[in-house]
């Protein structure tokens, strides 16, 4: 259980309430509506765009073509930002997948831009293209870019193979999955002469202010990027697409501010997904379960647009203590839309084929799944000999197991019934890296006692408003309600992107330290004051609460308002950078936990549902028990959504999905979640950050996955080792 | 979208001229498949002719004991009224088991019949082979994804399943709709309303498109009463039906007297089968019966590879079905 304070989210009244301003939901003057015009082939060359019909519907302003398009430098083309996928900007007549932005209608009102945008009439210079995952696999090739990634060997792998007493192979494959966040992206851009505002929901508002720049040609300092609400990005707005820089030329080519807001089906080709997998796990082992080496050879697709590594193999490095390891990523190029960062690149698919694995492995050693993780049990991490800055793994397993009620489980499959239901208990461990990155926030204190926070980080609706709103009331002893926190604005100080669950650790720790540095500069003058009841007082003995410096024991006591207001001061302001000093260097930091899942199965229908779910995680002092615990059972979900229903369907004939809306891209409802029980260990890390809190944002979607898959194989001695699992992939191979 | 007009006939000869003057024009009910399918450039009528105003709101009780369900009912009112909960609760049971509380809520009883197919290939016009959406195109889904496909009654041109729930409990209760065109009113039986694709799948009933449905009759059913639908989807809520079965019975002691089983998405109609139906006629209703009536079912089917799955989805739950219906589970 945890300590952290149950605080409502401060800026649940606003979302509740329809104050809370998203990104489309800026009114400005004479703003204009644009709708994308997207291709309907997979590759080839535009011929022409005839845009007659389009023009003449009543309130058209433009349609702007690659043939009109405002010409940009270097054509948009800028190998420099690495981290940008190579997004479509009207400067050519490419045609580089299904569902690309070659156009855009720009009209008074978005009904007209919608139905002109209908109306434009294409036709295609059409290539063959390559779409088909099944048939590019096994030609797919090492990663430009991949580093590690690409080939990653320790010990002797091939040696602990030809001794091993017990050898498992087995192949998993994922499929494609999109970001779907709430809100859909959207963008309004206004110029006022040569300074541009532009409203985005980002996850990295620093950096698209950079990419506008480049591409635009345009100096940072007149770009000014708010983003004060972001509804759900899961990595997908921690990139610019295509409709971003889209709506930048519109508003400088028609001198009057324009938005663009994608629609669901949009969002699927406009943005990115997460690119399919194959993972070829082998595990070497002895009888008595001790792992000898584990080997993933991973293939996954990528676009042309950016060859973005899915590292679904990193996870086997350090999981378990292993004698060698052996990890390749192999790319499959597609011409399909961009694959980007989806919530733990990497470690979602990997850990479910490895967990999986292990699942498989127990069974053929006839060893409980729990015991042959703990015989497995890494104490360092074995990729680098480091200790680990804090892993209490084996407490998370304890938990989670007495929670579930684990000893009550047979292991035989099919063992377990309720009436006709067949029950499965499967579990797996979670993973995820504790990152933490470079970022400045500033701490302002004023006269009347309240307290402004700001940092050009991202409120993502993972509760960074209230998290940062947490720390500086308890840094400066001052009552939440006293606090305002701004984000989402690069006139503040500069920050990371909100990805990688760093954001806390990060940017909690930049609040943590100007917080405390303000306090000290309080206290000083406080000190230094003969009016102040403190004068004198040596700062060690200083304890803050309600407002207000206190030495408890004297009774002795002065408020920050009476301090700064006799010192003639309207406020005291601190503005510092945080990052990870040479003290973390020896040690690896990272989270873990452990997932339980109970499956009911029909074995006549063939559906399965997640009647329970235990997590109990491992992530340091949990900050915010509300937004904390929301983020993990969220993940959750999403890892039995992972196991049970998201896929795009993609038909290699047209390079398109098939199932591009929320009616057939299956997410759960709330009848296909049981209880859920998530727990923290809350133990603080203080070797990691002065706050001893680790990130929360990724770690669910881990292992939860797996456990369900685990539970189904338990249910019904079937193996599903493609996902999801879906009712198909079972009637074909239960007996009823 | 298009631009269109907008009519809110307050009479059913208003509506009729509203629709006969102007030949795109279409009906609107709650819209939440026709706006949907406006949206997407799908469907692009110049006039939408709304029946909200029209007389057609009303549930009654029939003199022969049946029930008329007008065709403006939503399907919540209609899954919730008394005479529907208590005369023909396969219909409420199968009316809740579709879309979400807020669909329900707008969605009619006219306008579910006339609800078109989820077929991935025609709900996006981005496919350019769909030939109910653009007849003579192709048809994408016959080597595409079509694992929510039909396997009965289908046709080289177009492999398309009707998607609602409502209309396979009205198949079992053999339901009649009432329609008024501009010359006369007449009665089409449940079973004749939906068209197997042939080669016009874009035809999808045998109504006129002048004419309105103006209610559902529910005739007095001896089967009525012994019922079950069950239906299978990739999520416990909010989805379309892979599978789905109406299962009736009327029954005199352990004698079955009249059967009626029918499916949802396995055709381009509700499926009654009537083999199956046969079978259990005159019999003792037995787990045997039953097995061996589900065995029939599946008898005919000619499914794709992406769909084979449905067979064995199909036997168990008309087993399921029968044997809930039957008091046996
Ligand atoms: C996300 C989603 C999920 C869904 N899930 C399910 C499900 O699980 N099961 C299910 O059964 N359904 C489901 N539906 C479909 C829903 O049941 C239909 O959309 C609804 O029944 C249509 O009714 P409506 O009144 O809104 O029709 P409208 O959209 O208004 O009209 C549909 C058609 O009917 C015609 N029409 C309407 N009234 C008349 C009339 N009186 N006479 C002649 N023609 C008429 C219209 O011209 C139009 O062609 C789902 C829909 C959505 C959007
Ligand atoms: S099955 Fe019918 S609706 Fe689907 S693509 Fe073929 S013709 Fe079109």
């Amino acid at each position: 259980m945890s300590n952290a304070q149950p605080q409502w989210r401060v800026d649940g009244v606003a979302k509740v309430t329809g104050t809370a301003q998203f990104g489309a939901d800026f009114p400005l003057e004479r703003l204009a509506f644009g709708v994308s015009i997207l291709s309907t082939v997979a590759k080839g060359r535009i011929r022409s765009m005839d845009v007659r019909d389009a023009k003449r519907v009543r309130g058209v302003l433009e349609i702007i073509t690659p043939s009109n398009a405002l010409a940009l430098p270097n054509k948009g083309v800028h190998p420099e930002l690495k981290d940008a996928p190579q997004i479509a900007m009207l400067q050519d007549e490419l045609v580089d997948y299904n569902g690309k932005a070659i156009g855009l209608a720009v009209a008074d009102s978005l009904e007209a831009a919608q139905y002109a945008a209908s109306l434009v009439k294409v036709e295609y210079e059409v290539q063959p293209h390559l779409c088909d995952f099944e048939s590019q696999a096994d030609l797919a090739v090492a990663p430009k870019n991949g580093g590690d990634a690409a080939k990653y060997d320790r010990g002797k792998v091939a040696e602990q193979f030809e001794s091993a007493e017990v050898h498992l192979q087995e192949t998993y494959s994922t499929p494609v999955q999109h970001h779907n966040p709430m809100e859909p992206h959207a963008t309004i851009a206004h110029w006022q002469g040569d300074r541009l505002t532009l409203y985005e929901p980002s996850q990295w508002i620093v950096f698209v202010r950079t990419c506008i720049s480049v591409w635009f040609g345009v100096s940072e300092a007149n770009i000014r990027v708010l983003g004060p609400y972001v509804g759900g990005g899961f990595g997908g707005k921690g990139a610019l697409w295509s409709h971003s820089p889209l709506a930048v030329m519109a508003a400088k080519m028609l001198n009057r501010p324009v938005k663009i807001a994608l629609d669901r089906r949009q969002m699927y080709t406009v943005t990115a997904s997460r690119p399919r997998t194959r993972q070829k796990i082998q595990i070497a082992a002895r009888k008595s379960g001790d792992l000898m080496a584990i080997q993933n050879d991973v293939v996954l697709h990528a676009s042309p647009q950016i060859e973005l590594i899915e590292d679904s193999g990193t996870v086997s490095h350090y999981l378990y203590k292993t004698e060698a390891n052996s990890t390749s990523h192999r790319v499959a190029v597609l011409d399909t839309s961009p694959t980007w960062v989806m919530r733990a690149p990497g470690e979602a698919t990997g850990s479910f084929a490895l967990e999986s694995a292990m699942d498989e492995l127990a069974y053929k050693l006839n060893i409980d799944p729990i015991d042959l993780r703990l015989r497995n049990y890494a104490e360092t991490d074995v990729t680098n000999g480091k200790p680990y800055s804090q892993k209490l793994l084996r407490d998370c397993y304890a938990q989670a197991a007495e929670r579930f009620g684990w000893s009550r489980r047979t292991p035989t499959p099919s063992s377990m019934r309720d009436e006709n239901l067949l029950l499965g208990w499967g579990m797996a461990t979670a993973t995820y890296p504790a990152y933490r990155a470079a970022s400045s926030a500033m701490v302002r204190i004023l006269s009347d006692g309240s307290v402004f926070v700001g940092s050009a980080t991202h409120e993502i609706g993972t509760g960074t408003y209230t998290v940062l709103a947490q720390i500086a009331s308890a840094a400066l002893g001052i009552p939440i309600d006293h606090i305002q926190v701004k984000t989402g604005d690069t006139d503040l100080p500069p920050a990371i992107y909100s990805g990688g669950s760093l954001t806390v650790a990060t940017v909690g720790s930049a609040v943590h330290a100007a917080a405390g540095q303000v306090r000290q500069t309080v206290i000083e003058m406080a000190i230094n004051d003969p009016a102040s009841p403190l004068y004198h007082a040596a700062p060690g003995q200083i304890t803050m609460a309600e407002g207000e410096l206190l030495i408890a024991d004297k009774n002795a006591r002065d408020s920050y308002s009476a301090i700064l207001r006799r010192n003639g001061r309207k406020s005291v302001e601190v503005t510092t950078e945080s990052k990870p000093g040479k003290d973390i260097d020896p040690y690896s930091t990272h989270s873990f936990g452990a997932a339980f899942a109970e499956v009911a199965v029909d074995p006549e229908m063939f559906t399965v549902r997640v009647r329970r779910f235990v997590g109990v995680y491992d992530v340091g002092r949990l900050i915010s028990q509300k937004t904390g615990i929301n983020q993990l059972a969220g993940g959750a979900v999403w890892g039995i959504s992972m196991a049970l229903f998201e896929e795009a369907m993609m038909d290699p004939r047209y390079g398109r999905s098939v199932n591009m809306d929320l009616a057939e891209y299956h997410l759960p409802t709330n009848a296909d979640i049981g209880e859920m029980d998530i727990s923290v260990l809350d133990v603080p890390d203080f070797k990691f950050n002065p706050l001893g809190a680790r990130g929360v944002g990724e770690m669910g979607i881990t292992g939860a996955c797996a456990a369900v898959a685990n539970a189904v194989f338990h249910a019904t001695g079937i193996r599903v080792r493609d996902l999801p699992i879906t009712i198909d992939k079972l009637a074909g191979r239960m007996k009823a | 979208m298009k631009p269109f007009h907008f009519m809110r006939p307050a009479n059913i000869p208003a509506a009729m001229a509203a629709l006969q003057d102007s030949p795109n024009a279409r009906l609107l009910g709650g819209g939440t498949n026709l706006v949907d399918l406006m949206r997407l450039g799908i469907e692009q009528p110049n006039r939408l002719v709304q029946i909200h105003a029209l007389p057609l709101a009303q549930i009654e009780s029939m003199p022969d004991g049946g029930v008329r369900i007008g065709a403006a009912i939503s399907n919540t009112e209609m899954a919730n009224h008394p005479l529907i909960r208590e005369r023909y609760p396969l219909l409420s049971k199968a009316l809740l088991s579709g879309a979400s509380p807020q669909l329900r809520n707008m969605a009619t009883a006219g306008g579910n019949l006339m609800q078109r197919t989820r077929c991935y290939y025609f709900m996006d016009t981005a496919f350019p082979a769909c030939n109910k959406r653009n007849p003579g195109s192709g048809c994408a889904a016959l080597e595409g994804v079509n694992r929510i496909h039909a396997i009965f009654g289908a046709s080289n041109s177009c492999i398309a399943v009707h998607p609602s729930d409502m209309c396979v409990a009205l198949a079992a209760l053999d339901a009649v709709i009432q329609v008024r065109g501009p010359k006369e009113s007449r009665a089409i039986p449940i079973n004749d309303f939906h068209r197997l694709p042939g080669d016009t799948p874009h035809i999808e009933t045998n109504l006129a498109p002048d004419e309105i449905i103006t209610s559902i009759d529910l005739p007095r059913s001896r089967w009525a009463r012994r019922v079950e639908y069950v239906k299978l989807r990739d999520r416990h809520s909010f989805a379309f039906a892979l599978v789905s079965c109406a299962a009736a019975l009327d029954l005199d002691g352990k004698i079955v007297r009249a059967a009626r089983l029918a499916f949802g998405g396995v055709a381009h109609k509700p499926w009654r089968s009537f083999a199956a139906e046969q079978l259990l006629v005159g019999k003792p209703l037995n787990i045997d019966l039953i097995e061996r009536a589900s065995d029939l079912v599946v008898e005919g089917a000619k499914p794709r590879p992406g769909n084979r799955f449905k067979l064995a989805l199909m036997k168990n739950i008309a087993k399921r079905s029968l044997m809930s219906a039957g008091g046996m589970a």
